[in-house]
């Protein structure tokens, strides 16, 4: 099966007047099949959502933007602004963060998702309209619920029907940047449950940017870790969890408590490293405790480190792996 | 025993009783909105007690009411002895230095225009503490060491806008200090936060608590208060529906309500477990349904739970100091109560 959603080697930068450009994403790579859900984790400004951003089009002109996208086959990247148009809604949808504060408060939510199919005009008249009622009881909320304006409905219940209009095209791959952050508890469980159930009802390719990892290990069988515009590792989250094989990853799990395991919570010193200026050997070495030489001097190599799994860390290097093992953990 | 710091007896907060012009007109009945409803509970001196709940839930304003930044309906808030309700203008004043407040947002609580050095100087002033500009300073100093931000010189001169969240967060903290509080009273101090710096604001409350402050911390964040809580109460809809030991709380819950929170919690040790998700939001505080207040949404309801409301209650074969309100908590004893194997690890 190939995926519906490719993405390679994909760098964005964006121009500054008078000043070095800052580079915020540098060469990320990742695929996600129909049905699959991938975690894409970082802390804020590692490149997370301005790389979901870039598959949907949505970049201001300052960004430079290079590699390529693959979308259900096409590269939209290559083909030019005209290709990412027709493809925005329809192939790939996107679920903004705080999307559910972004409705139109004086049109009714039926009439925002009717719109959002007249548009494209992939429905119209009274096929969108049956198709507005079919999409909001989808995501669990009365068809007849369409005539109320955004103010009648609780946050949770907004957020479903950010989720019903992004859906609304039929996309094949649906982007989620921080779908649940602002809601409580209970009702990010119901989103998260929702958000499941659709992938695996419509077959779609989901992508969730999120700072949780917790979560993701909860919601995606796979996850990439984010770090200054490179992805660090990625692999199953059940493995990222046991045997992370990239410092930044275990100390993402270690910064926050986990119920029912007495174990130590700590912090991770320091900040992310500033994105206009060239970085020299690996970009989270200042913050690791487990920095070597090596890792101020060389930008590690991105390694296979088991099946299905890649980490971008000096501890992988197969001349010290056996020396270094102790450090590891 | 000495009495505890903080001594909150049976603490109800109304909002709206009455309608406005509005509502008279169309003939609506008087809406109020019952957020704190016959709430008790105590912190300590040392101790870091967590109030757990969803939005709505009531934590924030019980936490309000007992600072009497609101006005209180009924119960009585004793700090070291003294009802906090029964004062006011000086006397609460004075009351109040010694119980300080950190918010949740430190983008939003710090004056920007305000320098580190003011910020932290005003409360002094407000109070009339350290008579002299060189009293003032060494309290200041001396709070931004205590907080972390060190060394004091650096950060004197700063503006919010020059320092990150968790640093705004420190000076928050700072400038509670400052007064020498002996009650904090933290609303949800780290949800604004990146994940990578929680851990240390954290950390400096488990600080302050170990240096003897009394710590009311209030959060969604069960996981947090699991870690860092010496108790919690979690609360529905106005009421604390369980309190106990953190954990017995988490590791034993009785609530069916505390157990569906807890199983929503991400745990990626028990990855896969199904979540017990409720259906529908908290209800409305202007609508509390009649009997115990949980049973629309709760999966062990029975006929009995419509009608009759609950009240605290010891629960069977466990910790004396562990209660939860629910009429089937005799049914609901787990197989080995007070064993770890309630919550799947």
């Amino acid at each position: 099966m190939s995926p519906v959603l490719e993405v390679e080697d994909l760098t964005i930068s964006f121009r500054v007047d008078d000043g070095p450009s800052v580079d915020a994403v540098q060469g990320v790579s990742f695929a996600v099949n129909a049905g699959e859900r991938l975690g894409l984790v970082g802390e804020s400004g590692c490149g997370k959502s301005t790389t979901l951003f870039a598959l949907m089009g949505l970049l201001p002109n300052t960004a430079v933007v290079g590699g390529n996208v693959m979308i259900d086959g096409r590269n939209v990247l290559r083909e030019g602004p005209e290709a990412l148009r027709a493809a925005r809604w329809s192939d790939v949808a996107m679920v903004f963060q705080g999307a559910m504060n972004a409705f139109n408060p004086v049109k009714t939510i039926g009439w925002q998702i009717t719109e959002a199919m007249e548009v494209k005009g992939t429905f119209t008249g009274k096929a969108a309209l049956k198709r507005t009622g079919d999409l909001l009881e989808l995501v669990g909320i009365p068809a007849e619920r369409a005539a109320r304006f955004p103010h009648e409905f609780s946050g949770g219940m907004r957020q479903r029907a950010a989720l019903a209009m992004a859906l609304a095209n039929d996309p094949k791959v649906l982007l989620a940047d921080e779908p649940t952050t602002a809601l409580d508890v209970m009702v990010q469980a119901q989103i998260l449950d929702l958000l499941e159930r659709l992938t695996d009802e419509l077959e779609l390719a989901l992508v969730l940017v999120t700072h949780d990892l917790p979560m993701v290990t909860e919601t995606c069988r796979r996850a990439a870790i984010m770090y200054a515009g490179k992805i660090v590792e990625e692999g199953p989250t059940e493995t990222l969890y046991r045997d992370p094989r990239h410092p930044y990853t275990r100390l993402l799990f270690e910064a926050m408590p986990e119920i029912g395991e007495d174990r130590t919570v700590a912090s991770i010193p320091g900040a992310p490293p500033r994105m206009d200026r060239p970085i020299v050997g690996c970009s989270f070495a200042p913050r690791c405790p487990s920095a070597m030489d090596v890792c101020r001097a060389d930008l590690p190599d991105t390694r296979d480190v088991g099946a299905r799994h890649i980490a971008a860390c000096h501890l992988n290097d197969p001349d010290r792996v056996v020396a270094t093992q102790g450090s590891v953990t | 025993m000495t009495a505890p710091l903080l001594e909150v007896n049976n603490l109800t907060t109304v909002f709206g009783s009455g309608r406005g012009p509005i509502q008279a007109l169309r003939r609506e009945p008087a809406v109020s909105v019952r957020a704190v409803d016959d709430v008790s509970f105590t912190v300590a001196r040392g101790e870091l007690v967590a109030l757990v709940g969803e939005s709505g839930s009531g934590k924030t304003t019980t936490a309000q009411s007992l600072l009497q930044m609101i006005p209180v309906t009924g119960g009585e808030v004793l700090f070291k002895g003294q009802d906090v309700s029964k004062v006011s203008g000086r006397a609460l004043r004075a009351l109040r230095q010694h119980m300080q407040v950190i918010y949740q947002d430190p983008y939003e609580s710090l004056d920007p225009r305000y320098t580190v050095r003011r910020t932290l100087e005003e409360p002094l002033l407000i109070h009339g503490i350290g008579g002299s500009r060189r009293e003032r300073a060494d309290i200041v100093t001396g709070a931004l060491e205590r907080v972390g931000l060190t060394p004091p010189d650096l950060f004197l001169d700063r503006y919010p806008h020059q320092m990150s969240g968790g640093q705004r967060q420190r000076v928050s903290i700072a400038t509670a200090l400052t007064l020498e509080p002996e009650l904090l009273v933290a609303d949800e101090p780290v949800s604004m936060l990146d994940v990578s710096v929680r851990a240390g604001i954290l950390e400096l409350l488990d600080d302050l608590r170990d240096s003897g402050l009394g710590i009311l911390m209030i959060t969604h964040d069960l996981s947090t208060a699991a870690k860092y809580a010496d108790r919690i109460a979690v609360m529905y809809l106005g009421r604390i529906v369980e309190v106990g030991s953190a954990r017995d709380v988490t590791r034993d819950p009785r609530h069916p309500y505390t157990q569906a929170l807890l199983s929503v919690v991400p745990t990626p040790a028990r990855a896969g477990l199904k979540r017990q998700v409720l259906t529908g939001e908290t209800p409305n505080a202007a609508h509390i349904p009649s009997g115990c207040r949980f049973h629309p949404r709760c999966p062990q309801a029975e006929q009995t739970c419509q009608a009759t409301d609950p009240v605290l209650g010891v629960v069977p074969r466990g910790a004396a100091t562990h209660e939860a309100a629910c009429l089937r908590l005799a049914d609901l004893v787990p197989a080995a109560a007070g064993g770890d194997d309630t919550t799947p690890v």
